[in-house]
């Protein structure tokens, strides 16, 4: 996403091109990931995580073949998961193939999201639940268009209040993605105060706790229970702040 | 608006009620925020404004017969909230007709 938008520092830029490059290499260049897909073919993480990597120009032939492959079957379009973890894996095969086809208007109507239910009974696993079926539809806000109407229009009117309700009750790593999905948005609509919020409970050394419970005193188990935080606090800061700045979006 | 929800009855006309039915998305944005926060007082209160803009012909951002469904049942024992409920109930059905 840092690379993608482009609007963080040389050195933020040079971290995240390093950390990108320090993963393929674990990964050993793909080779892992066609390692697993091939034992496990009915499994879509492999394609999942393939298309970050993809995304940022670290390719691997096999891989891209082994997608179009399984993409074409109707089992693995087929597999049982959640609604949005469809369109994580929809939106995947789409970052490494651009030509990938299927119905977006069905795989969105499917989700709760889809549905624009009453807005009050929401809670937060459906929280996250909306806000990936956003990041995947918008390809994390690369593709506004992506959302139909409707759920647009729903989320103007209601992503404000959850935002405001999960703020009230120190769920950090939520109030994160929920402002993901407003910079996903044509227009943002919730409350910039929220971002004060967040850096208010920023620790100093950069650390962003992920709900308002004492982060442990152990280095390493505070990074297990916060890691998901740092990497929702770089992409909402990314996203946020490309939006603002109006940088034109790539179609892929 | 919670506070002054005695003045959301048919048949009458105020500034307080202009107000209130000129922004229904912002009352319905304080039901909701009431429903998450489980003040189900709050949100009935609220919600008859939404229902008398209903009975006026005014369409309201959430569907209220569920809303007040869900607070009858959830809500809890207090008279109070009943009747908030009840009357809501009541000014939403008179739209329909």
């Amino acid at each position: 996403m840092v690379l993608r938008e482009g609007v963080a520092g040389p050195g933020e830029l040079l971290a995240a091109q390093e950390l990108l490059d320090f993963a393929w290499g674990q990964l050993r260049a793909g080779d892992s990931l066609f390692d697993r897909q091939v034992r496990h073919p009915m499994l879509t993480d492999p394609v999942e995580l393939y298309a970050h990597f993809a995304r940022g120009g670290y390719r691997h032939r096999q891989l891209d073949e082994l997608a179009a492959h399984l993409g074409s079957l109707d089992s693995f379009r087929a597999i049982e998961m959640m609604q949005n973890r469809r369109l994580a894996v929809a939106n995947a095969q789409r970052v490494i193939d651009p030509g990938y086809r299927c119905d977006w208007a069905a795989l969105a109507a499917d989700t709760w999201l889809g549905a624009t239910p009453e807005p009050w009974m929401i809670n937060w696993m459906t929280g996250y639940n909306v806000t990936h079926t956003v990041f995947h539809l918008t390809d994390w806000g690369s593709r506004p268009d992506g959302l139909p109407e409707p759920l647009a229009d729903y989320l103007a009117t209601w992503l404000p209040v959850w935002a405001d309700i999960w703020q009230e009750v120190g769920q950090w790593d939520l109030l994160g993605e929920l402002l993901i999905v407003d910079a996903c948005l044509r227009q943002p609509v919730c409350d910039p105060g929220s971002w004060q919020q967040l850096a208010r409970v920023q620790h100093e050394d950069g650390l962003m706790p992920r709900d308002s419970e004492p982060v442990s005193p152990d280095p390493h188990q505070a990074f297990k229970d916060n890691e998901h935080t740092a990497v929702v606090a770089v992409v909402a800061g990314t996203v946020t702040l490309s939006r603002s700045l109006g940088v034109a979006r790539a179609t892929v | 608006m919670a506070k002054l929800s005695p003045l959301a009855v048919p048949g009458l006309d105020s500034p307080v009620h202009e107000a209130a039915l000129r922004d229904l998305r912002a009352l319905g944005r304080g039901t909701v925020r009431a429903m998450l926060r489980r003040d189900y007082r709050t949100a009935a209160r609220i919600a008859r404004w939404l229902a008398l803009g209903q009975a006026r012909g005014l369409e309201p951002p959430l569907r209220l017969a569920p809303l007040f469904r869900q607070i009858r049942l959830f809500g809890g024992p207090g008279a109070r909230t009943a009747l908030d409920v009840r009357i809501g109930e009541r000014l939403a059905v008179e739209a329909e007709r």
